[in-house]
């Protein structure tokens, strides 16, 4: 006899979460979250070019320019791209500050309220991170640490976009158990952990704090761990569309990535390693690398909470067996 | 005018039948793309040495490689005669059918490959006479009965499967080189796709003739869409080992980087289909992915042969 209904293993709906307090969708919000996150995205562009064309201290003062705030610089030179990096990041940081009232004041969720409120905190902490490093004249941990911070942010804002988003507002996840070892969820954690660390070795190059090569050792590491876990996804989780698709993208981002990865290299390290000034194919392949890998490590962040949120791993296999038992608990 | 001293009258469609029973014996197709792919090899070998590639070697090479590749699909065909006549793709081959007799296969077979290892041996070199035997013997002895035994057939056939370049090149230079490593290392990984690809297609086929491989014995075809998207991957890394090595320039590391992509969206779009293997809309992507895999490694060995550096 026929059946229907889900497939083995399928369960719904999913209790708990970050669905514990229902709200309402909010579309202008949801829209408002992904403007903030395609302008961060746009912004760290505008500062992966400051430092592919050396222009970090083209504007030597900080908080203000050539010693005026509201005075407009002759934007020629360097001056264009730290200056205009300055005002793209102003733009972003009020966007932010909109966003962080807005989900206070629209959204019932405490645990989104304390996000956007986070992103309000990280896009101010990144901006006096990017004054320290102009004023202590481009230290490599700090200009380091303003890199990551960025990527961090532009994570943050596209989660908030996601967790705006209709789907998950108003859907029930159906969920399916995750009973393989290392579960989904480990590998997409590790894929983030990994990313992270290549994002400050690569940093940590560009800003003369490091040799080439930890970056490129490690891409081996990266090019493995994701391939693991965008394999899983798509090979064991096809059923579900949720997953499927951003492993889909991040395997897609690892290709592109380890291609301009290649550019990057050739450009910067082999073919202008003596070079007077900043070449166009090294500005333009190293821009486009780190723009590529900011949307890597948010693929990867998103791939992990849809991953948390359809595929969580079975509540025996989370809880140490001995903790299994209220009594002993 | 008695009937004995007449000329047989032999029919041409008969002349015809019979040449393509040997052909289907010595399975033409495949052993004419081992020729393609030994070619490539014999070229690259040639670079290396800074010598013409058009010469008697390479006649002898591709003569004495083919005879053996033809001689081993023959004694194949010998011994999975019975498993043929149980699958719809293979019923209509000369053994399975009874257009020729076992015996004079075998002899067909061993004579083929014996006599062109032995040519290869003496025309050439040893080393490739030696190698070809020893291909010929694992494709036969190993891989052969592992079809009805275990899915690991697959891994065990892409060794004798990734030989042909590496013949081609030994057949030139006379000794093992990286050049050649890296022509293997292509058509290895190359291989698991496109088979796979064939058993997923072919599998209730398969599955009547009592073959093992994996998309027959696993019902949800996930561990097999699981392998297909590693090889693919993989083959895209492995296939630039030719521009690392100095064998060929950045118009092939170009191509081949998007042959690569091209193979493994073909090997995505049938991972990530959420349907098992038995139903048509998977078996539509698999047949999508064959023929990727089809037209892939013609174009990469055409893409090296066009954009060489030689030493």
């Amino acid at each position: 006899m026929a059946t229907s209904g889900p497939p083995t293993g399928l369960h719904s709906p999913k209790e708990g979460a970050l669905k514990a307090i229902s709200t309402s969708y909010h579309s202008r919000l949801h829209a408002y979250a992904i403007f903030l996150a395609v302008i961060t995205l746009f912004l760290i562009v505008a500062g992966a070019l400051v430092t592919s064309n050396d222009a970090g201290l083209s504007v030597p003062d900080w908080p203000t320019t050539f010693g005026s705030i509201y005075h407009m610089p002759r934007m020629v030179g360097g001056v264009l791209f730290e200056h205009g990096h300055r005002m793209v990041a102003e733009f972003v940081g009020f966007n932010t500050i909109i966003l962080a009232v807005w989900t206070w004041v629209a959204d019932k969720r405490r645990w989104l309220r304390y996000l956007a409120v986070g992103a309000l905190a990280t896009v101010i902490i990144q901006g006096i991170l990017g004054g320290l490093t102009v004023l202590n004249f481009l230290p490599p941990a700090v200009s380091s640490a303003h890199a990551a911070m960025g990527q961090t942010f532009f994570c943050i804002a596209v989660c908030i976009a996601m967790f705006t988003g209709r789907n998950w507002v108003e859907e029930v996840p159906r969920v399916e158990l995750d009973t393989h070892h290392p579960s989904l969820f480990t590998l997409t954690v590790l894929s983030i952990i990994v990313l992270y660390v290549q994002l400050i070795l690569g940093a940590m190059f560009r800003h003369r704090g490091l040799s080439w090569w930890p970056h490129v050792v490690h891409a081996a590491v990266v090019a493995i761990v994701l391939t693991w876990t965008s394999v899983r996804a798509i090979s064991q989780y096809s059923r579900v569309p949720a997953v499927k698709k951003p492993a889909i993208l991040m395997l897609s981002l690892l290709i592109a990535q380890l291609c301009l990865g290649f550019a990057a290299f050739l450009t910067k390290v082999i073919w202008a390693a003596d070079a007077a000034q900043p070449e166009l194919p090294m500005v333009v392949a190293t821009v486009t690398h780190v723009a590529v890998g900011a949307l890597l490590l948010a693929t990867a962040v998103v791939l992990a909470i849809e991953v948390w949120r359809y595929v969580p791993v079975k509540f025996e296999e989370r809880v140490p067996s001995g903790e299994r038992n209220p009594l002993t608990a | 005018m008695s009937v004995a001293s007449q000329p047989l009258p032999v029919p041409r469609s008969s002349m015809v039948e019979l040449i393509r029973d040997y052909a289907e014996l010595i399975k033409a197709r495949v052993t004419s793309l081992v020729v393609m792919t030994a070619w490539c090899g014999y070229y690259f070998g040639c670079l290396k040495s800074g010598s013409s590639s058009l010469s008697w070697g390479l006649f002898h090479a591709l003569l004495g490689i083919g005879m053996v590749a033809g001689g081993t699909a023959a004694l194949n065909e010998v011994m999975e005669h019975d498993v043929d006549g149980d699958m719809r793709r293979t019923a209509r081959r000369p053994l399975p059918t009874g257009r020729m007799r076992l015996a004079h296969a075998a002899a067909v077979g061993v004579l083929l490959t014996v006599g062109g290892a032995l040519y290869l041996g003496f025309a050439l070199n040893s080393l490739t006479g030696w190698l070809s035997l020893l291909t010929s013997a694992v494709y036969l002895l190993a891989y052969t009965p592992l079809k009805r035994v275990h899915p690991i057939c697959t891994f065990v056939g892409a060794f004798p499967g990734a030989m042909p370049g590496v013949l081609g090149w030994t057949a030139a230079r006379g000794h093992l080189e990286w050049g050649a490593l890296a022509m293997f290392a292509i058509v290895f990984v190359w291989q698991f796709p496109h088979f796979f690809s064939i058993a997923w297609l072919y599998r209730e086929d398969y599955a009547a003739g009592g073959i093992r491989m994996l998309p027959v014995v696993e019902p949800d075809g996930r561990s097999t869409a699981r392998r297909i998207l590693l090889y693919s991957i993989t083959l895209i890394p492995v296939s630039l080992m030719p521009t690392w090595l100095g064998m060929a320039g950045r118009i092939y590391l170009g191509g081949a980087l998007m042959l690569g992509i091209a193979m493994l969206y073909a090997g995505v779009r049938l991972a990530a289909l959420d349907a098992p293997p038995a139903t048509a809309r998977s078996k539509m992507r698999a047949r999508q992915l064959l023929q990727a895999s089809v037209l892939y490694l013609p174009l990469l060995f055409v893409l090296m042969m066009l954009n060489p550096v030689s030493s």
